[in-house]
């Protein structure tokens, strides 16, 4: 290679291609923000060189809008930009301490976003960068992981929605929903948005997939047959309060407003082996959910614990059960799971353990579980693999099976790896 | 929310340039990585009392010219030959072309990055020695070393 003209068009289009690349792959975070925003910068001034109006004009616009004071166009744009930690990265002053409190996956997503609208207004959105991005936020933006269970309950006819009942089936209904435009990337904050663990001040004894609950409506149950909501409630309040009580919290919650929108659960490992524990669902029987005395066990002190483990047990935003669910793609999921993880940090726990699944599009269709992709961007790293309890026998499930190995096999999945269970670990210390 | 140092940013940025470089991808990508990864080292060269890449580089120039230039405007000056300005940045009066040897500038911007890092950590992390092995044979190693050792101590690092 010597000397060449480039178009700036190319150098920021292939700056951009290379941090979607290393963005979709899992590489270095870091590189994917400085890439992105260095390609930003170039292709919002050709945007303007066009006569068309950039991201952060149409940002001030609306701020303006709000009736706010006007701030200038350049320091609007270095204010957006430091919100993405893009100038933190590429500069250190003197006298500084070099340190930074980021979410890089949050500014990398949003930083690829930014970058994205100005390269779609300047070459449309079929590209194969821009089609690459969306096919991948299709597969791992949340709305694909409203809820991941621990102990899924297989139903009989995949691809059927289930109606909820007392032993629970974990379909997911509702559509995926396309990266979209600039509109949906805006709409997809939630100002305000509290993550916060579970104490035993406020209980969430029963789950969100119904929707969201508030401290108001938490003892209002949706009426719906086979579940005894009365009884699960004398049985859940108490156990929640004690493990609360005895570990400092046993779930993370996201409250937008007065509305619980997002919970995670977790439990000490040692309480999910005890007799009685069951799957720990709560609105289930035993065993699929804890004995209806399983509140009077005595709970050993986390310094008592030798393999201080917490495990996930499940994770729901939004309201897993309707066909519209607002909440998810908002990236409450993966706050919540960061959100544990700096609470176990904080309370003297060395590792979290969560159950997932191969990426297989059947698995979030009928289960709703995340794949282990989900877990691997949080840190996560697959500990064990085996074939899931429920998905031995062949019999059982042949048609679901089937299924899940026909389209295994079409994403290059082996077929014999479609039915196992994955344990992802985090080690937290 | 986590809590990082900049020099983790520096060098995780650093690794991912190495190893686009020497995987054959995209020299503009590397080229920004590299310049922002010294953007971080530069600093923390400075502060750990050594002499920096630029540094080095502007006690060169004076050498040759007899006057030390400042050091922000060297610092454009490298940056702007090493082709990291126009990576990073499009004025209203700029062409829609450039004209870069993107090959030979990715090369330098690592050169000058791996130097700083070099200067804080040694060079036995196996991107480094990758970089240096690559270096050494496709940058005429045994040629530079030659010439490296006929000049005056004046224009050697310290």
């Amino acid at each position: 290679m010597s000397i060449q003209i480039y178009s700036r068009f190319e150098l920021a289009e292939n700056q951009l291609t290379s941090a979607i690349g290393l963005f979709v792959s899992g590489r270095d975070r870091f590189s994917v923000i400085t890439l992105a925003g260095a390609a930003d910068v170039i292709l919002s001034r050709l945007v303007m060189n066009e006569g068309k109006e950039t991201f952060t004009q149409r940002l001030a616009k609306k701020e303006a809008a709000k009736g706010g004071a006007p701030i200038p166009l350049p320091t609007y744009g270095r204010a957006v930009n430091d919100l993405l930690f893009i100038n933190q990265l590429k500069h250190m002053d003197e006298g500084e301490d070099g340190f930074i409190d980021l979410d890089v996956e949050e500014c990398a997503l949003a930083a690829i976003s930014k970058a994205l609208v100005s390269y779609v207004a300047l070459a449309g959105d079929q590209k194969d960068i821009v089609l690459a991005f969306k096919a991948w936020a299709r597969q791992n933006l949340d709305h694909m992981v409203p809820k991941v269970v621990r102990t899924p309950v297989w139903p009989m006819r995949p691809n059927t929605r289930m109606e909820p009942t007392a032993v629970g089936p974990l379909a997911r209904p509702g559509a995926r929903g396309s990266f979209g435009t600039l509109a949906d990337k805006e709409s997809m904050m939630i100002e305000d948005l509290v993550v916060e663990p579970m104490t035993d001040v406020f209980v969430l004894w029963r789950c969100l997939h119904w929707g969201p609950i508030t401290r108001c409506s938490v003892d209002q149950c949706p009426s719906t047959d086979g579940i005894t909501w009365e009884r699960y409630r004398q049985r859940n309040l108490p156990l929640l309060r004690k493990i609360a009580k005895t570990y400092g919290a046993c779930a993370i919650l996201a409250r937008d407003g007065d509305h619980i929108v997002g919970q995670l659960r977790f439990y000490p490992k040692v309480i999910c082996d005890l007799k009685g524990a069951g799957g720990l669902c709560l609105q289930q029987d035993h065993p699929a959910g804890p004995s209806e005395d399983f509140a009077d066990h005595d709970f050993p002190p986390l310094a008592q614990i030798e393999d201080k483990i917490l495990v996930v047990h499940c994770v729901m935003t939004g309201s897993p059960l309707q066909r519209e669910n607002s909440y998810q793609r908002k990236g409450i999921a993966t706050r919540m799971v960061r959100a544990l993880i700096q609470w176990a940090k904080a309370n003297g726990w060395e590792r979290i353990e969560a159950d997932s699944f191969e990426d297989i599009p059947i698995i979030y269709e009928v289960t709703g579980s995340a794949g282990h992709t989900f877990w691997e961007k949080l840190g996560f790293r697959m500990v064990d693999r085996h074939v899931h309890p429920e998905l031995q026998d062949r019999s059982k499930f042949a048609e679901f099976i089937t299924t899940l190995e026909e389209q295994a096999k079409a994403i290059g999945i082996p077929p014999e790896q479609a039915r196992d269970r994955l344990v992802m670990r985090l080690d937290v210390t | 929310m986590s809590r990082f140092h900049k020099y983790d940013a520096a060098k995780a940025q650093l690794q991912t340039a190495v190893s686009m470089f020497l995987e054959g991808c995209d020299r503009s990508s590397v080229i920004t990585l590299a310049g922002a990864a010294s953007g971080i080292l530069d600093e923390l060269v400075r502060r750990s009392g050594q002499e920096t890449f630029l540094d080095y580089a502007r006690r060169v120039q004076r050498e040759r010219s007899g006057e030390m230039p400042k050091r922000t405007a060297y610092s454009h000056h490298i940056n702007t030959r090493l082709g990291v300005i126009a990576h990073k940045h499009l004025w209203p009066d700029d062409s829609d072309t450039i004209e870069l040897d993107l090959n030979e500038q990715a090369a330098g911007a690592l050169t000058r990055a791996i130097g700083d890092y070099i200067s804080l950590n040694g060079e036995e992390e196996p991107f480094v020695k990758a970089f240096l092995s690559w270096s050494w044979h496709n940058q005429d190693g045994p040629g530079i070393m030659e010439r490296f050792r006929q000049a005056p101590k004046r224009l050697k690092p310290k």
